[in-house]
């Protein structure tokens, strides 16, 4: 008996519930399904069926706000900037009061260069109330951008007192603070990026970069390595342990020790043969090698990697009047002229006093 | 002999001692040489040959005697004498580096072998660069003399002190250049120097003393072949094979070319032959040169005038004498030409800033006049003749000289330099390293100085950590609210009227406002049951219907607000027979007429479609009101009402004799009066069959 007693009343739970449950859509609600629908796909990361079901939801309501925003923000993501700045444009019209909107804008022009106009949007959507710390620390990366070094790092401050773990506001600040040559200072920044997120391969790259101005070189060449350990394939980090070890290289030169320095000399070729290793259009790189064979005395090597480097970029000032210089010790005198002349054209004036020993 | 005389004698003999320094000769013990007798006899014949070309003191006899020696050594290679007497040899002759290892061995074998082995060793040294190990030996050398010979000899040890010093510096500021040999096709073992080119022809005139000189004689002053005059053409990237030139320019004597004119048509030219010589030039006569001819005013005496530069304009000449009036034995001198150009003037000593107490040799004027290169043993000669430079001011003073630096100036004798018109270029002579014999002759490329190599400044873009890993900063908005419509539910039982059974009857429900069917749903033949979901906010009409059975009808409403609302509609459906009646629930007038309403037409469409489809049912529509009114109007208003469906069944198809209108008015109520919804029930259409 308590067992038909229940079923009946689990049968009649469900069925009531069922029924309870029925409901249907009401009309003309089109323009917000799509919207839902868009934001349904973006967070699948479906954005081409995101963009697809705003743009829908656009055309049914053309003054729906939040899906001109949701759209452009889509839009950033497939880094289709200019028509994601259209769109947050519409929505700031729309939307009075989301300062979102001018984060998302900002956020679109800095990747499109127009660093002025980001600074505009970023402070509007800080003067609207915009709580999160990347605001600041996007106007910062744009101050850093129009060399506003000082507002840069008060940006950087800013984003750094909301988020005391904000990595990317730590590595920018170092930055600014080692264009304005306060390159302690910006080690120290580095140093600080790279502890509050150990991933962050570029900033052991720019420690090392630092260090090496700073002449430490070993820590250089330490800090390098670090940021090779985490991305194995950051050809950069090859490039500059390279530099750095020529660097030392020509330190140890000057106290006569010829023997030594040759050996970092071929270390720090080996180094730019793994940068090129791992991008074949680096061209800095294989300029860098053709200027550790010029101290080697390996003037057909340094010949070679300077023709590379050209090869990859036949405007590459540098690489010409170095590989001048290389022909020139391979007595290969017209050439090095002809190299000279092209350096002199491409704009390296001290080219021009090597040329008049060609006529 | 007047004291004054022998003073100057004496003082002459010093000073000439004091600028030479002669090698002593060491004679070679045959008890201290015989090891064995195999060999003794030949060897020791060696020993006496070399030996005795050793003492002719002269440049070709050390040569001569080094051969022999060398053969000696054969026999015996520790005899410190022989390694002694060897070593010498190679410094008096065109390969001085190679002495270092005989006078080592000779000094390792006997430190006393002679007594200025030391100034032998440090010699050796020097001219192997290695200046720290010269200058020692030079030091204990110089401390090993006694007062007398101290006072005799300092001024030459110095000197060697001093070249070893100056070789330390400038080899550790040396020149950037390349100095290359000009090849085989010039340079033999013979001696070849003073290169004097014609550029523009790409022609190089040149000296050598060879074998195959003119006259085939060696100059009995220093047992050397005689000079003679070669040619050389530059072609196919090469010198070709050097032409010895022919007599008048080269005779049985000295002749060496000294300068050239711009155009190619003067040249000058050195004759000596008993340790004095003079300057010759020769003019080029279409095609030939003529016998040359002394250059009288420049020639003075039996001095020795060696080397000739001429300026291009043709008005100054330069050149070497070692005639008085000068700084010291060869010295630079020039003479201008009158103003008129046809006669040399009166030569000038060019001073004590470009002269020294030591020999000048070799001289050249550049192209625009204004700087002298020469060669010199003071200065900060490194040793030998080294090249240098003195610059002409305006107001006609020189310029200190300058080395012109390491590697082109060596230990050994480097000297006739020269520059190309471009001064990208240097030609010259010397006995360094690498030569094919004795001096030859060589190019030098100037490089300049260290030319700045760049290298590549880093990526700027990784300096901002979002473009070094950029990072995603979508902050999309939330979905919006949807409306939803909560449904109600019209469920029931469709049973048969009479029996009570289930029926499986088909259910439309229509939207009363807008005539359009919303739903259709059938009831479960075994129970009869029907649900039906339905939005709120209408009006609907429903109706059941199944074959053989009266439809069934009637309205009810949902309200806006209702929400799962459970509408319970149970329907007993009438049988189609006799007697058998239904209520039209969805047929409207308007009040107090008896004009249908267009929603009740679907209502009577489907009783017409059933009158129609059975043709032996005859029905009875009759009308009934409440009790409110009079009998008499309320008998006409149901009367008249009745009458309306009729003839409304009557338009859809349904044949007369099927139908009849009747009123009942008041007489036939359903519900109480007394009430308002009893009034509303009574208040009906209804349709009775009369027949089937």
């Amino acid at each position: 008996m308590k067992k038909i007693l229940l079923i009946l009343f689990i049968s009649y739970f469900s069925l009531h519930s069922f029924a309870q449950r029925k409901k249907i859509t009401a009309s003309g609600q089109d323009a917000e399904l799509a919207y839902n629908a868009g934001v349904k796909s973006f967070l699948s990361q479906d954005y081409i069926n995101a963009i697809a079901s705003l743009d829908k939801a656009v055309e049914l309501k053309p003054n729906f706000g939040k899906a001109f925003y949701n759209r452009g923000v889509v839009k950033n993501e497939l880094k289709d900037y200019e028509s994601a700045i259209a769109d947050l444009s519409v929505a700031a019209q729309l939307e009075k009061n989301m300062p979102k909107v001018y984060f998302a804008r900002g956020f679109s022009r800095v990747n499109i260069n127009d660093y002025k106009g980001a600074v505009q949007d970023f402070t509007q959507a800080l003067l609207q109330g915009y709580k999160k710390p990347n605001a600041y620390y996007y106007r910062g990366v744009a101050y850093l951008k129009l060399k506003n070094y000082n507002e840069a790092i008060s940006d950087f401050n800013k984003a750094i007192a909301v988020n005391s773990g904000y990595a990317y506001a730590f590595h920018d600040r170092g930055s600014a603070k080692r264009l304005k040559g306060n390159l302690e200072g910006a080690a120290g920044d580095y140093r600080k990026a790279a502890q509050v997120d150990s991933q962050l391969y570029f900033a052991y790259n720019n420690l090392g970069s630092v260090l090496n101005e700073l002449k430490k070189f070993d820590d250089a060449v330490k800090a390098y390595t670090k940021a090779l350990s985490i991305n194995p394939e950051y050809y950069e980090s090859y490039n500059g342990r390279g530099l750095a070890k020529y660097a030392e290289g020509l330190q140890i030169l000057s106290q006569d020790k010829k023997k030594e320095a040759d050996k970092i000399f071929n270390d720090a070729v080996s180094d730019f043969k793994k940068a090129v290793n791992f991008n074949n259009t680096y061209a800095e790189a294989y300029n860098n090698m053709g200027v550790v064979r010029l101290k080697l005395s390996d003037f057909k090597g340094a010949d070679e990697a300077f023709t590379k480097a050209i090869s990859i970029n036949g405007k590459y000032a540098e690489a010409y009047a170095n590989r001048g210089t290389a022909r020139e010790n391979l007595r290969q005198f017209k050439a090095a002229c002809n190299d000279w002349n092209k350096a002199v054209e491409l704009g390296i004036s001290h080219s021009e006093k090597y040329i008049k020993g060609c006529k | 002999m007047k004291l004054k005389t022998i003073i100057s004698l004496l003082l002459l003999i010093i000073l000439f001692q004091s600028f030479s320094y002669a090698q002593k000769f060491v004679k070679v013990k045959k008890s201290e040489y015989k090891i064995e007798d195999e060999g003794f006899k030949e060897a020791w014949k060696h020993v006496k040959k070399g030996s005795h070309f050793f003492k002719m003191n002269k440049k070709g006899a050390f040569s001569e005697a080094l051969n022999d020696y060398l053969t000696a050594l054969n026999y015996n290679e520790d005899n410190a004498a022989l390694n002694y007497l060897t070593g010498i040899c190679y410094l008096k002759t065109a390969e001085p580096r190679k002495a270092l290892k005989y006078l080592d061995n000779a000094y390792f074998n006997y430190a006393g072998v002679s007594e200025d082995i030391q100034y032998w060793l440090g010699m050796a040294y020097q001219y192997n660069y290695q200046f720290e190990d010269a200058v020692e030996n030079y030091e204990e050398y110089r401390e090993s003399l006694t007062a007398k010979q101290y006072k005799k000899l300092q001024y030459k040890i110095n000197k060697r002190i001093e070249e070893c010093e100056s070789g330390q510096k400038l080899m550790n500021d040396s020149v950037r250049c390349f100095v290359d040999n000009l090849g085989d096709g010039i340079n033999t073992k013979a001696p070849e120097y003073s290169p004097v080119f014609f550029f523009r022809d790409s022609i190089l005139y040149f000296t050598s003393r060879r074998e195959n000189t003119t006259g085939g004689k060696k100059n009995p002053y220093n047992k050397m072949y005689y000079e003679d005059v070669y040619i050389s053409k530059y072609e196919n990237g090469k010198w070709g094979d050097a032409q010895q030139m022919d007599y008048p320019v080269n005779t049985k004597h000295n002749d060496a070319v000294t300068d050239i004119s711009p155009e190619g048509r003067e040249l000058c030219i050195y004759r000596g032959y008993k340790g004095g010589g003079d300057l010759y030039n020769s003019q080029y006569k279409g095609d030939y040169w003529k016998k040359p001819g002394k250059m009288n005013r420049i020639n003075k005496g039996n001095f020795r005038e060696s080397s000739v530069s001429v300026s291009r304009d043709s008005m100054v000449l330069y050149f070497i004498s070692n005639r008085k009036g000068g700084q010291g034995r060869q010295d630079i001198w020039v003479s201008y030409k009158t103003q008129d150009g046809k006669k040399w003037q009166s030569p000038e000593n060019l001073g004590p800033v470009v002269n020294t107490k030591y020999n000048e040799e070799t001289v050249e004027i550049s192209s625009d006049g204004r700087d002298l290169y020469f060669s010199s043993k003071g200065h900060n000669s490194m040793g030998g003749y080294d090249v240098f430079k003195t610059h002409r001011e305006d107001d006609g003073t020189w310029t200190e000289p300058e080395n012109i630096g390491y590697p082109i100036n060596t230990p050994g004798d480097d000297v006739f330099f020269m520059l190309s018109p471009n001064e990208k270029f240097g030609y010259y002579a010397s006995d360094r390293k690498g030569g094919y014999g004795d001096k030859d002759i060589y190019e030098i490329v100037f490089l300049g100085p260290e030319k700045p190599i760049q290298t590549a400044k880093e990526n700027p873009n990784d300096l901002i950590a979002y473009f070094a890993e950029p990072i995603s900063e979508a902050d999309i908005e939330k979905p919006v609210n949807i409306k939803v419509i909560q449904l109600s539910t019209v469920k029931g039982i469709v049973t048969d009227a009479l029996s009570g059974e289930p029926v499986k009857a088909t259910l439309e429900l229509v939207d009363n406002a807008t005539g359009e069917v919303v739903k259709v749903v059938e009831s479960y033949a075994s129970t009869g049951a029907y649900t039906v979901p339905l939005p709120p906010g209408k009006d609907y009409a429903l109706t059941a219907g199944a074959p053989d059975y009266f439809f069934h009808s009637e309205n009810f409403v949902i309200a806006d607000t209702s929400t799962h609302e459970i509408i319970r509609k149970d329907i007993q459906l009438q049988p189609m027979g006799v007697g058998a009646k239904i209520v039209l629930n969805n047929v409207f007038f308007d009040t107090g007429k008896s004009t249908l309403r267009p929603v009740s037409f679907p209502e009577l469409n489907r009783l017409a479609e059933l009158l129609v489809k059975y043709k032996n049912v005859r029905v009875e529509i009759s009308g009934h009101t409440d009790s409110q009114g009079s009998l008499g109007l309320n008998q006409k208003l149901s009367q008249r009402r009745a009458q309306s469906v009729v003839d409304y069944i009557l338009t859809r198809g349904v044949n007369l004799a099927q139908i009849v209108a009747v009123g009942y008015g008041e007489t036939l109520p359903r519900a109480d009066n007394s009430t308002a919804s009893g009034r509303q029930l009574n208040r009906r259409v209804e349709a009775k069959v009369l027949e089937k």
